[in-house]
């Protein structure tokens, strides 16, 4: 985790890989029992010479038996030594589960350019060179018998329908899940049509026979600057399999696909930002959530309130004025894109990881849309634009609540502050997102977001959100260094 | 859309995700190995033979390496069971041995690191998640056990049934350390029941708290409708002030709310008028 501390053995295992772990404790295991066995055998040896049949029999009893006879072992190798009855199949046991989960696990990830999870890093740069297009595969990889690729339009509506509806039913793949995201048509249209963006890009998976939309993954074009350095890439996002072929392993022949096709237009780095660790994550952002609408949130238990917390306080405490307060503050205008776009091209200098819109790109991002996206700036006397803060709507569908189906959140998307104190940029941005029956803002603790959480009374989330690059190896980053969106 | 689903279930059988069960509880039983008997473990062991590598075949250990023999023995005892019986087995005799062994897997209450751990195994295997929906975390606090719960805590937890059984005459006018009475706790969490309970129990429905409050007070800043109308259906009244010498109108939290609470007014200044004359 780039943004912990040396952490103490404990946490350490709690952030590490699965994999890794098992691995770990199949040392210590298998060092432990040969320690163990050493000590204890002769012992050990000599009292289990000849056990009845019965014994044999149970084992229950012979183990109790076993275990008695070991008076000069230590109750912790006498638990070990319960686990490891035999050293040698016991190490199989173990080495078995430890690579049966590591391979499982990376097995995919192996294949793929993309840093190691152990790697040290020190260089700024791709991890495969770029190929030549002719030698780009020129056909689909293949899918699990009675699948087909489609590519996705978009502009129909019938296309458009299935993909909200795969994603409202299974993006959110924890079929436990209070919530979902709710990613309304429009919004899925504005995201994955930005400048640029190509329908071969729109990747579907239908099964042949019914025609159901069953998965798809999506890129869009981007710069994007690590670094010192500006690199063309997509924007991977909405991967998304259909519950019932989770284990078809459909997942990483999505991801050969779309890579696929990104390649053979000359692109081989990508962005992508995921709830699991993979190798390798760039950064690790949290998640924090400043409630608009506390009681509503508390109802549907998006949030809790402490044992010795009242409602009463609680809707005091995040209570908002009733319009905002900076002078000049307002909706964003087609006049403001030129200014508005340098104003944040300016700002975005300053960090290790940020997209570099042009114009073109930053209208499409940033020119309001009823319940997809809204900005504002500070205009000051002279007409200039000195602050901008923007966020985007997502709702989310609360399952098996009596009263509310849907908790509306505003996430922060683009900030930037240069005249407006922080705190009076954003207090308004909260005023807005209510002001419009948002119950809800959230923002990830990256850019300068830290400035603000806590003195606007942002609590921290139960999430964390892992940047990663493609085909990209560059050193960690610390969530104030990331300064890069994706929805 | 059924005949589409159907199709589904024929081309993935859910046996794959069980799968995934199955290597989050190994991981998780071999991370634990010392709190379970060694019987279980055994049992463990053979289940785990079974699913990877199907019936015991191997030649029966010699009579003097015990352990080896005993382990042959609870594997060859499974027989022909088959690898999908096994893995489901294992899952479930841990579900039996640790019915929360799936929160502890996800790190317990120790804090949001572990969460990762879950949705980084889940990801991969097919559990768990790509993307992070994420909402605020619980306040840190100690949990109580239910024997050291006061029938303020009850009233917390919105639990009437065992606010019966705790209380007593004194906690009907007692106030907390924060200058709280049960009603007004209970108001504060819109807990109806506890309220109509409280009442008939003979809690005052127009109870002060520290700050001159009354439940009214509470309902009407805190928006619940539902408490606002169970308070003026008891009778609650509307016109009494707080310190600061607001009356519940005056602290409504919205618009339903104070228009409520208003029309009630009007109807009440109605019927004194009727009577007078």
């Amino acid at each position: 985790m780039p943004n912990e501390s040396t952490p103490s053995p404990t946490s350490k295992d709690a952030d590490e890989n699965i994999g890794q772990e098992i691995q770990a404790i199949t040392k210590e295991v298998v060092r432990a029992s040969d320690e163990m066995l050493a000590n204890a055998f002769d012992g050990l040896n000599v009292n289990v010479v000849a056990p009845t049949k019965e014994m044999a029999n149970t084992p229950g009893e012979l183990l109790a038996h076993l275990s008695k006879k070991r008076d000069q072992a230590t109750q912790q190798e006498n638990n070990l030594l319960q686990v490891l009855q035999e050293s040698k199949t016991s190490k199989q046991l173990l080495l078995q589960s430890s690579s049966a989960n590591s391979q499982r696990k990376f097995s995919f990830w192996s294949t793929q350019p993309v840093p190691m999870l152990d790697e040290k890093i020190e260089t700024n740069e791709c991890i495969e060179p770029n190929k030549d297009v002719n030698e780009i595969r020129s056909e689909p990889y293949t899918l699990p018998n009675g699948f087909k690729w489609v590519t996705l339009d978009l502009n129909n509506t019938s296309d458009l329908k299935e993909l909200y509806t795969l994603l409202n039913e299974n993006y959110v793949e924890d079929d436990d899940a209070m919530f979902r995201f709710d990613y309304q048509p429009e919004f899925l249209k504005w995201s994955l049509q930005p400048p640029g963006w190509k329908s071969d890009w729109h990747v579907g998976v239908r099964v042949e026979r019914s025609g159901k939309l069953v998965g798809f993954i999506s890129a869009i074009p981007s710069k994007l600057r690590a670094y010192d350095k500006v690199i063309s890439v997509v924007d991977i996002n909405f991967l998304c399999v259909h519950k019932k072929l989770r284990s078809k392993r459909v997942t990483p022949v999505l991801i050969r696909e779309i890579t696929r096709r990104v390649n053979s237009t000359g692109i081989f780095q990508a962005a992508y930002t995921a709830g699991v660790v993979l190798p390798t994550p760039v950064s690790t952002c949290r998640y924090w959530h400043r409630s608009l609408n506390p009681k509503k949130l508390v109802d549907v238990r998006f949030s809790h309130l402490a044992r010795n917390m009242t409602m009463q306080r609680t809707v005091k405490l995040y209570r908002l004025p009733d319009q905002t307060k900076t002078k000049g503050y307002r909706r964003i205008q087609p006049k403001d894109m030129e200014k508005a776009h340098k104003l944040l091209d300016n700002y975005l200098k300053k960090f290790s990881l940020c997209p570099v819109f042009n114009e073109e790109e930053f209208r499409h991002w940033f020119t309001p849309r009823d319940g997809i996206v809204d900005c504002f700036v500070v205009v000051d006397d002279k007409g200039n634009i000195t602050d901008l803060t923007s966020y985007y709507c997502l709702p989310s569908s609360v399952m098996h609540h009596p009263v509310h189906k849907t908790v509306r959140a505003a996430y922060s998307f683009y900030n930037v502050s240069t005249k407006t104190p922080w705190l009076e940029l954003m207090n308004d941005a909260l005023i807005s997102a209510r002001n419009v029956d948002m119950d809800v803002y959230n923002a990830l603790d990256l850019m300068d977001n830290k400035q603000f959480l806590m003195p606007l009374k942002f609590g921290a989330g139960d999430g964390n959100l892992q940047y990663y690059l493609y085909n990209w190896r560059c050193p960690a980053m610390q969530p104030e260094n990331i300064a890069l969106i994706l929805m | 859309m059924s005949d589409s689903d159907a199709d589904l279930g024929s081309l993935a059988g859910e046996y794959e995700e069980f799968e995934d069960h199955f290597a989050m509880a190994v991981a998780h039983v071999t991370r634990k190995t010392q709190v379970f008997s060694s019987t279980d473990l055994l049992q463990f062991y053979a289940f785990y033979k079974q699913a990877l590598e199907g019936p015991c075949r191997a030649p029966r250990p010699p009579l003097l390496q015990m352990r080896a023999r005993s382990k042959w023995g609870a594997w060859h005892e499974l027989g022909d069971m088959t690898n999908e019986e096994a893995q489901r087995a294992y899952v479930d005799k841990l579900q039996k041995l640790q019915p929360n062994w799936r929160a502890e897997f996800n790190g317990g209450s120790s804090g949001n690191n572990n969460s990762n751990k879950i949705k980084g195994i889940g990801g991969e295997l097919g559990l768990g998640s790509w993307v992070v929906h994420s909402i605020e975390s619980k306040p840190l606090e100690d949990q109580k056990a239910d024997h050291e719960k006061t029938a303020f805590d009850h009233v917390k937890d919105n639990n009437l049934v065992r606010l019966q059984e705790v209380l007593q005459p004194s906690d009907l006018v007692a106030l907390d350390e924060q200058g709280m009475g049960l009603i007004h706790w209970a108001t504060d969490r819109n807990a109806i029941s506890i309220i109509e309970y409280l009442v008939a129990r003979g809690v005052s429905v127009n109870q002060r708290d520290a700050e001159q409050q009354t439940p009214l007070h509470y309902a009407a800043s805190c928006g619940h409708v539902e408490a606002v109308r169970l308070l003026l259906s008891l009778e609650a009244d509307m016109e009494l002030r707080d310190v600061d010498e607001q009356t519940c109108i005056d602290v409504a939290d919205d618009e339903e709310i104070r228009r409520m609470l208003q029309g009630e007014r009007q109807q009440q200044q109605a019927t004194n008028k009727l009577r007078s004359t």
